[in-house]
């Protein structure tokens, strides 16, 4: 039981961290049509730009703070320089040149940073624990990574449903003419969502940066994850995304958490651990499959495509 | 048919395919072949996504789990003792026809970025089930000790015997999709891949055309899969990782969507980049990856578009 | 009378609260033009889009050659000789005129499992190709890739595609939108021969096009038919006057 608390946690905070990269993709995917496989690169530069950062204030907070704008603009340039030519292209053009940015990304932070992984150090007062429960301790720096995920969950809905450029994005998500008709400034709309959408991806990789390992090609397993989302959620649905997201978080955490455990009952130990864990990564993938095959516009289809 | 430049450059290509070995053994580097080889191998996999992508229409995102359908067919029989390459390279291609059939009842349903998502997903299932397959290395992968065995004087152990066998592979690959493309079943595959309602509504059962080409496809790659096998003589879930894929869909893209020889062109053309680029620096992403964004915001024609006005298939 | 082609009975479409096809009943004979008018949401496109396939019914039946046709799929429909044209012109572009109309010809045999034949170098297929071209009169025009023809040579290769299929009923969705005056009348003319063998059900929004050709017309009024009857009646029809006729002329 507290086992299963415990990695109910893990799974929400997987989860949240899964809707801060889904939130960016639906939206970019829903308003600008752009299939982006180099989002998870920005996940990346978010947990690279919090190392140096932190190293170089020598402070936790200070650090990782700094490192938002630095996603920010990071993103606006990658929009402005290279992605917004690629709006009206193909989805065949889009994955190469998004998937050539990812390659390079992989190199560009080996060249700088070098090869060997990188991991932050936690200030002292985060490497504690908190009982949750009495006799259950949880660690302290993922019960904050969970409220700062579900403090900007609930921002981003605020936005987006209860303010003037929400009321725009929502419209460029719905019907991109309709944008255009609105006379809203198209092309700085587009840089501004990208930037925010790079920003969320940056603070899910500089969250994550203290309890992973930071090195190159971090960002593409969980990018194949919040890819998964963000089609469950329905493309360009923000709250089917925050759904989709939990559910998934939680599902895969769960399945690989006990998947291993119930297979020991037929096989080894060290086969059921092998063959639990991968089945329990494949579950989200077959639940998406099986979803796609009822659903084929996802959970929470925003319009048809 | 006269000479075109276009002509005349592929056959260059494919007779300097040829000569690779004899090149090899007068320059006393045997690396050449191994080089070769892998882009012969590679090539076929990208003329079977080309199959699908460039002449159906269907971007699939997951290719490589037939290569690695393919290798670990070969892979596990070996394991096991069974060296029989009939053996091992029948499994290697029905496995991967089932799995793309299987997965084409499902995925087919689906347009657009839906079905990128599915051929992704879908690979990632497969990709997870070799990493869970602890018998067979599980992560770790599996070393292959024999090599396929077909007929006594064919030895696929010797380096430039098994070259010539992938040559010879890819030549029937490249004369049967030619064939096919132009026949009747691939002249309505490229019309569903141009307009799909009105082939349709002409009286075509879309879905049927798109599944047997996909099909097609699968056992197509699940046999470059399996000169993989004999080639590495080892299969790991790497095989299969996602961004595996997405080097095949690179290599067709910088070969030229849709036409004969793109593919091959492609696939050597990365070989030799990832070659060269990487004697050249370490980390040879850095260029490679701009190059990509470069060649789509050119127009991405591929390198068969290089080559002159028409495009072939 | 002998059995119509087509039989439509109480066909209805609602999308959420609106109802865009509300129990409509239409025959369509061999050898008749038979035309549908109504004003922009009259239920017209809904309509077709239910006869062709894309579009499920709430209720009703459509009967085609006396057989229930209301849930076959698409291309089974084709199959059984309902051909139809689009809108908006909906061809091949970057294909060939002869080769729109060969892709017609091998749909009709209902498969294309055949791998190894050239399908171009195939006589049969070819030579028929161009003698439907030669009929909606594109015969010179064979080698053009069919987005490079006007605006009108697209609408006939549109006619040719359908033909092609042999079909016993034709659905014409506006054909005439955005021709000029002499393609107009040229197309007036290939309908009126068309329509002398088969079915032909034409929608179209040109009313002297379908004065002149229709020996039936049905009028589409908000989901309903308002009137149905032959030219004559529908021109001296109090309510059609009222509703659109007289909002038009």
């Amino acid at each position: 039981m507290i086992l299963a608390l415990e990695q109910i946690l893990n799974g929400a905070q997987l989860g949240l961290m899964l809707f801060l990269l889904a939130a960016g993709l639906t939206l970019v995917f829903g308003i600008m049509n752009l299939v982006n496989l180099a989002h998870g690169s920005l996940y990346m530069m978010g947990a690279y730009f919090a190392v140096t950062l932190i190293d170089w204030t020598g402070s936790f907070v200070l650090g990782a703070l700094l490192a938002l704008p630095a996603v920010l603009l990071l993103g606006i340039a990658v929009e402005v320089i290279c992605l917004r030519r690629l709006y009206a292209r193909s989805h065949l053009d889009q994955l190469l040149a998004t998937f050539g940015l990812l390659l390079f990304f992989n190199d560009l932070v080996l060249v700088i940073w070098g090869k060997a992984g990188r991991t932050i150090a936690l200030p002292g007062w985060l490497r504690t624990s908190v009982e949750i429960l009495p006799g259950v301790p949880y660690s302290a720096y993922r019960l904050l990574v969970i409220a700062a995920g579900l403090v900007v969950a609930l921002g981003l809905w605020f936005t987006i449903s209860r303010t003037r450029i929400g009321m725009r994005i929502r419209a460029g998500a719905s019907d991109r003419e309709i944008t255009g008709a609105l006379g809203i400034d198209v092309a700085s709309l587009f840089s501004l969502v990208f930037g925010v959408g790079a920003m969320l991806a940056g603070l899910a990789g500089i969250l994550n940066a203290p309890i992973l390992t930071v090195q190159s090609g971090m960002g593409e397993r969980i990018l194949v994850i919040a890819l998964v989302v963000t089609v469950l959620g329905g493309i360009g649905s923000v709250r089917g995304a925050f759904v989709a997201a939990l559910s998934i978080g939680l599902l895969d955490t769960l399945a690989r958490a006990f998947l291993p455990d119930l297979l020991k009952v037929v096989l080894p130990a060290s086969a059921a651990q092998t063959a639990g864990a991968a089945a329990g990564s494949m579950i989200i993938y077959l639940l998406m499959v099986i979803t796609l095959a009822v659903r084929p516009q996802g959970l929470f289809p925003v319009r048809a495509r | 048919m006269r000479p075109t430049p276009r002509l005349v450059i592929y056959a260059a290509l494919l007779l300097a395919l040829a000569l690779v070995p004899l090149a090899a053994d007068l320059t006393g580097n045997r690396f050449y072949v191994t080089l070769a080889n892998r882009a012969v191998i590679l090539a076929l996999a990208a003329i079977s996504l080309n199959l699908i992508m460039g002449y159906g229409g269907m971007i699939s995102f997951g290719h490589a789990a037939y290569l690695g359908i393919g290798g670990y067919s070969v892979g596990v029989l070996a394991e096991h003792g069974i060296d029989n390459g009939w053996l091992q390279f029948g499994l290697a291609i029905g496995a991967s026809a089932l799995f793309a059939f299987l997965t084409g009842l499902v995925a087919l349903r689906s347009r657009g970025v839906y079905f990128i998502m599915i051929s992704l997903a879908v690979a990632q299932i497969a990709y997870f089930a070799a990493v869970g397959a602890y018998r067979y290395g599980g992560d770790d992968g599996l070393t292959i000790f024999s090599d396929s065995r077909f007929v006594p004087w064919l030895r696929l152990g010797d380096s430039v015997t098994f070259y010539y066998l992938c040559l010879a592979v890819l030549l029937v690959a490249l004369i049967l999709t030619n064939r096919l493309v132009n026949a009747r079943f691939g002249f309505v595959l490229r019309g569903i891949a141009a307009n799909e309602t009105r082939l349709r509504a002409l009286g075509v059962p879309v879905f049927r055309h798109r599944l047997a080409a996909f099909t097609l496809a699968g056992a197509l790659c699940g046999l470059a899969g399996a000169l993989l096998a004999n080639f590495a003589d080892f299969v790991s879930p790497s095989m299969m990782d996602w961004t595996r894929s997405g080097d095949l869909i690179v290599m067709v893209v910088l070969g030229g969507v849709g036409t004969l020889m793109g593919p091959v062109l492609g696939a050597v053309a990365f070989v030799v980049l990832e070659q060269e680029l990487s004697n050249l620096m370490e980390h040879w992403r850095l260029l490679f990856g701009p190059l990509l964004v470069i060649v789509v915001l050119a127009g991405n024609r591929g390198l068969d578009g290089l080559l002159g006005g028409r495009r072939n298939g | 009378m002998a059995d119509p082609l087509l039989q439509v009975r109480g066909l209805t479409k609602h999308f959420g609260g609106i109802v865009a096809n509300d129990a409509i009943d239409l025959d369509v004979h061999a050898g008749e033009l038979h035309a549908v008018i109504g004003a922009n949401g009259a239920g017209k496109s809904t309509f077709i889009a239910q006869l062709g396939g894309d579009v499920a019914p709430d209720a009703g039946t459509i009967r085609f050659l006396g057989r229930d046709i209301s849930r076959l799929p698409v291309h089974r429909r084709a199959h059984l000789g309902l051909a139809r044209t689009f809108q908006t012109v909906n061809l091949l572009p970057a294909f060939s005129a002869v080769e729109n109309v060969a892709l017609a010809l091998i749909a009709r045999d209902g498969h294309a499992f055949r791998f190894w034949r050239r399908a171009t170098d195939d006589c049969r297929v070819t030579a028929e190709a161009r003698a439907v071209l030669d009929r909606v009169g594109l015969a010179d025009a064979g080698h053009r890739p069919a987005g490079t023809l006007s605006h009108g040579g697209q609408r006939q290769l549109e006619i040719a595609m359908a033909l092609a299929t042999r079909p016993r009923l034709l659905l014409c969705d506006e054909p005439m939108a955005g021709l000029g005056l002499g393609e107009s009348d040229s197309l007036i003319a290939l309908l009126a021969e068309v329509a002398r063998d088969i079915g032909l059900l034409l929608v179209e929004h040109d009313m002297q096009a379908v004065f002149a050709l229709a020996r039936r017309i049905t009028v589409l009024d908000r989901g309903r038919v308002i009137a149905s009857g032959p030219p004559a009646a529908i021109r001296a029809d109090a309510e059609v006057q009222r509703l659109y006729l007289g909002a038009e002329a």
